[in-house]
């Protein structure tokens, strides 16, 4: 025998358990030390059989716990006092008394918990821990109505195993009706947090700014950036362009206005087309392999240096079908605004402006220039660095000429600032350089860590020429792919793939995709072609394809009368009403009524009777009162409860 | 709208359930029913329980005149029927009525008689009427049939060909009584001397009247027809079953349950009627096919009408 109230505990427990994990890692310190602790009171409890926390108690405590989080609320922190009260509540209640109703706040919480978590994190993870969690709350809920009639309730194995199994159908049962209304309801283009917190915090490798020397090391974040669905490249074809930086200011190098220079396309060249999904950042800048020429799929402006900004809030899943020509060049119809290209800040390095202005001289045409540029880049000795960097007021200085270590940012800066000494103009761009490509889902990975900024140079007669200068450096070798090998990047891989489609699959099927397949669908049908003859015959036929449907389904089974209706509904009624007596086409109302004893099933006899084997259709009157009585049976059965 | 005659029927029944046959509600209910529908009764059980007391205690609260045949093997038709004998005094044969003459025939132990007389009997119980050396007499109405036979006894018996017994409205057992009400029959012992003291409680008339109250009064619609009808064809299409039931056991059906629903008060047959009676009316009709024959009839039946939906509609 198996008690249903240990299984409901259990079951409990594992609703708060799969609500809370996915939001676990997001917690504050106080739930975060609460919950478990719950958790582990929980079991003890009903182990030992520790006297609850009961009645005021747990009432007094949750009003302190509001009142603590909802001072905390504000119009841009909304979802963490939200997730740590969820934890809270959902913590006391396990910690709590179990009665009917605390059991459904359990379940509840924990929906609520797990639909929260959504707004920090949105993984394929989130549909296993749903479907896990739905056939729990599902399971739980039947055997509420066995616990509420009686809390001592102990039922059979067998017994049990069929309860579960007719209430682990149920979510099964609904899973078609899912996915009807997953391709018909309409969603929003953003994830719901974004009107609830506008500020975002999120940071991301591709910023609208470079400045070297702002912080000591760089953070190896291995969150995903982007995904982008395309044929396998050429490593050294792999740089994603983001955003072109033109403006030094000081130590930085920020985006101005963009000066008008009309970019040639490639003409006849082969464009490498991708479908490119970005995880949701704050960055307005919509990432491409460099050098993308055209981008569809969102609303979008292109600059003149072939920048595209994202119009609209940022964020929000999105993806978008672009088309880049890999050469990295970008051609211009006429010149550019050299000055534009040549200004420096006023205050600039000594020694850095020595040597841009030697470099100037010696070099003679832009491309001599250049090369001796890189001569000096290649020969001085450069390491590539991510730790111990450059931090003094004039950073580029330091690292060209003492520290000699640095990272991307500090190549591309001072490989850009000597190149505008020089003379020669020049600008950064911004993005990600590599990627792993994944064989299973045939796209690349790219993620924050591979963040990279590198130099455009214009040379006169070829156009804006890409130039990475962290190449020169040793120990540049490893950037761009993933540090972990073997097993480890497999299943990483894998567990990646799968997240990929869960979010091509899922999260950017929006209204666009949906109206998309509806005009599909529409178009379909209106392009069915008939033959001539047969579209002046189709209304005809028509007309006979429906009658001879409906003949076939009235051969097969007569319309029910209403009549009929009301005494199969007063049939279900009675056998509900009584569970033990089973009811069989052969049984007779009277029959029944006398198998019943019930005085209402014996009145319902008798009128029906009446009418039926007296051959005539009931009065309205008698139909009232047939009414009346199957009311009197509902009713009957609301009050009188059988155990 | 009220039943002509229906409360007198009821008060026999009731009179005699209740202070002469006690336990036997359902023999004399089933009794009334054949009565009032124009059939006979064959009731089969083992000796002492109160068959012949049945019969004698109807005829004597009925009213009606009462003849009794105790069959033997070597009872001829003519002691059932009667037969002239030659007046001296007037010098020509009169016809001697035997006791079939009489609205209430008790025939005992029916399977006794050798097929001969058997067949007389059971021509004067279908035909109601009695031919005698080319002059036909008709038999008193109402008339009623009550033949028993033991179950048990195999020597020395005829035991009635299936044909004959479809003559019979009814089979039925008789049972023993419930204990408490046998312990007190036990102690009050036989009843027969004050059966003979019953004074009829309805006439005549009154039982013919009942009779077509049953007949034009009871309607019997076309659902409740084809629920018969249905009946009668599943004991047709039975693996089991070799003859099932015969026209005149759909007839004699719907008659029975007519008769059920006056007793039960309605001018209306249902379902529940037609349930009620089919087993006496119908199960003793059927004949198993030989590899069967060792089932219950009255089972077998049960199982058929549990097939059989009942018309809502």
């Amino acid at each position: 025998m198996v008690p249903v109230k240990a299984v409901l505990d259990i079951l409990a427990l594992l609703a708060a358990l799969l609500g809370m994990a996915p939001l676990f890692p997001y917690l504050g310190r106080m739930p975060w030390l609460l919950f478990p602790a719950a958790v582990l009171w929980a079991v003890v409890a009903s182990w030992k059989r520790f006297p609850p926390l009961r009645g005021w108690r747990a009432t007094v405590l949750t009003g302190i716990f509001f009142l603590y989080y909802a001072l905390q609320f504000s119009r841009d922190n909304v979802v963490e006092p939200a997730a740590n009260l969820l934890a809270v509540l959902l913590s006391i209640r396990l910690a709590g008394e179990k009665i009917p109703r605390n059991y459904l706040q359990i379940y509840a919480l924990s929906l609520f918990a797990l639909a929260t978590s959504t707004a920090f994190t949105l993984s394929g993870a989130f549909l296993v821990y749903l479907a896990l969690l739905l056939l729990t709350i599902a399971v739980s809920l039947v055997l509420l109505t066995f616990f509420t009639v009686d809390s001592r309730l102990s039922l059979t194995r067998r017994g049990m195993r069929r309860v579960a199994s007719v209430a682990a159908a149920m979510p099964a049962a609904s899973v078609p009706l899912i996915l009807l209304f997953f391709i018909i309801l309409p969603r929003p283009q953003f994830p719901l947090w974004n009107f609830l917190s506008p500020s975002g915090d999120r940071t991301t490798g591709l910023g609208d700014r470079v400045e070297p020397g702002s912080s000591a090391s760089v953070a190896e974040v291995a969150t995903p950036a982007l995904r982008a669905r395309s044929s396998k490249l050429p490593r050294e074809n792999l740089y994603w362009r983001g955003v072109v930086l033109n403006v030094l200011q000081g130590n930085a190098w920020v985006r101005g206005d963009v000066v008008e220079e009309e970019p040639r396309p490639p003409g006849n060249a082969v464009l490498v087309r991708q479908t490119v999904f970005p995880e949701a950042t704050a960055s307005p800048y919509l990432v491409a392999l460099d050098t993308p020429w055209s981008m569809n799929g969102v609303r979008l402006e292109k600059s003149f240096d072939l920048v595209f900004r994202k119009k609209g809030a940022p964020g929000g899943r999105l993806n978008y079908d672009t088309a880049s020509s890999v050469q990295g060049v970008i051609r211009t119809k006429a010149g550019i605004d050299r000055e534009f290209y040549l200004r420096l800040p006023e205050r600039l390095s000594p020694r850095i402006l020595a040597l841009g202005k030697s470099i100037g001289q010696r070099g003679g045409t832009d491309s001599g220039r250049l090369s001796l540029l890189e001569g000096y880049f290649h020969s001085a000795g450069f390491r590539y660095a991510k730790r111990d960097l450059p931090r003094s007021a004039d950073p580029l200085d330091e690292f060209l000429f003492e520290k000699k270590a640095g990272n991307c940012e500090f190549f591309a800066s001072s490989f850009a600032v000597l190149l505008r000494a020089a003379g020669v103009p020049s600008r950064l761009v911004g993005g990600y350089y590599g990627g792993e490509y994944n064989e299973l889902g045939g796209y690349y990975l790219v993620s924050e860590s591979m963040a990279h900024a590198w130099v455009e140079v214009f040379l006169e007669g070829a156009g804006w020429v890409r130039r990475d200068p962290s190449r020169f450096a040793a120990g540049f070798g490893g950037e761009g792919t993933f540090r972990h090998q073997g097993l480890l990047k497999k299943a990483r891989l894998m567990v990646d793939s799968l997240s990929y489609f869960w979010n091509q699959a899922v999260i950017t099927y929006d209204l666009d995709k949906q109206l998309r397949l509806f005009n599909a669908a529409g178009s379909a049908i209106r392009n069915l072609s008939f033959p001539s003859g047969l579209r002046q015959f189709m209304p005809v036929l028509l007309v006979a394809v429906l009658a001879l449907a409906g003949f076939l389904f009235r051969k097969r089974r007569r319309w029910d009368s209403r009549e009929e209706r009301m005494v199969r509904n007063f049939l279900r009624l009675v056998a509900r009403r009584y569970p033990h007596i089973t009811v069989t086409p052969s049984t007779g109302l009277l029959e029944l009524a006398e198998l019943t004893g019930d005085p209402h099933v014996r009145r319902f006899a008798d009128v029906r009777y009446g009418a039926l084997y007296r051959d005539r259709k009931l009065t309205e009157s008698e139909r009232k009162l047939l009414q009346g009585i199957m009311r009197d049976v509902k009713q009957a059965r609301g009050t009188s409860r059988r155990v | 709208m009220s039943l002509a005659k229906r409360d007198e029927m009821l008060h026999v029944i009731d009179t005699l359930t209740s202070r002469y046959l006690r336990g036997k509600i359902r023999a004399v209910k089933l009794s009334m029913i054949a009565l009032l529908s124009g059939g006979h009764i064959l009731l089969e059980d083992i000796p002492g329980l109160g068959k012949t007391t049945l019969a004698l205690a109807l005829s004597g609260v009925l009213g009606m005149t009462f003849g009794r045949l105790q069959c033997t093997s070597d009872l001829l038709p003519s002691d059932i029927t009667g037969l002239s004998i030659f007046n001296r005094e007037e010098g020509t044969f009169t016809f001697l009525r035997g006791p079939v003459f009489n609205n209430l025939v008790l025939v005992d132990e029916i399977n006794r008689a050798m097929p001969k007389t058997q067949s007389a009997m059971l021509e004067a119980m279908e035909e109601r009427r009695v031919t005698v050396e080319g002059v036909t007499y008709p038999l008193p109405s109402p008339f009623l049939v009550i033949a028993t036979q033991n179950p048990v006894e195999q020597v020395g018996t005829y035991p009635l060909p299936e044909s004959q017994m479809d003559r019979f409205l009814i089979r039925t057992g008789i049972g023993y009584p419930p204990e408490d009400i046998e312990q007190t029959i036990i102690k009050g012992g036989s009843i027969r001397d004050r059966i003979k003291d019953l004074t009829p409680l309805v006439g005549l008339e009154d039982i013919v009247a009942a009779r077509r109250a049953v007949k034009e009064q009871v309607l019997l619609s076309d659902k409740i027809v084809g629920y018969i009808f249905a009946i009668v064809a599943a004991t047709r299409n039975h693996p089991f079953i070799l003859t099932g039931v015969s026209t005149r056991g759909g007839i004699n059906l719907a008659e029975a349950a007519r008769a059920h629903a006056y007793l039960e008060g309605r001018d209306f047959v249902i379902p529940e009627d037609v349930k009620d009676v089919a087993l006496p009316v119908g199960a003793h009709r059927l004949i198993l096919r030989p590899e069967h024959e060792a089932l219950d009839k009255e089972d077998l039946f049960q199982s058929v009408l549990k097939n059989i939906e009942i018309p809502m509609v």
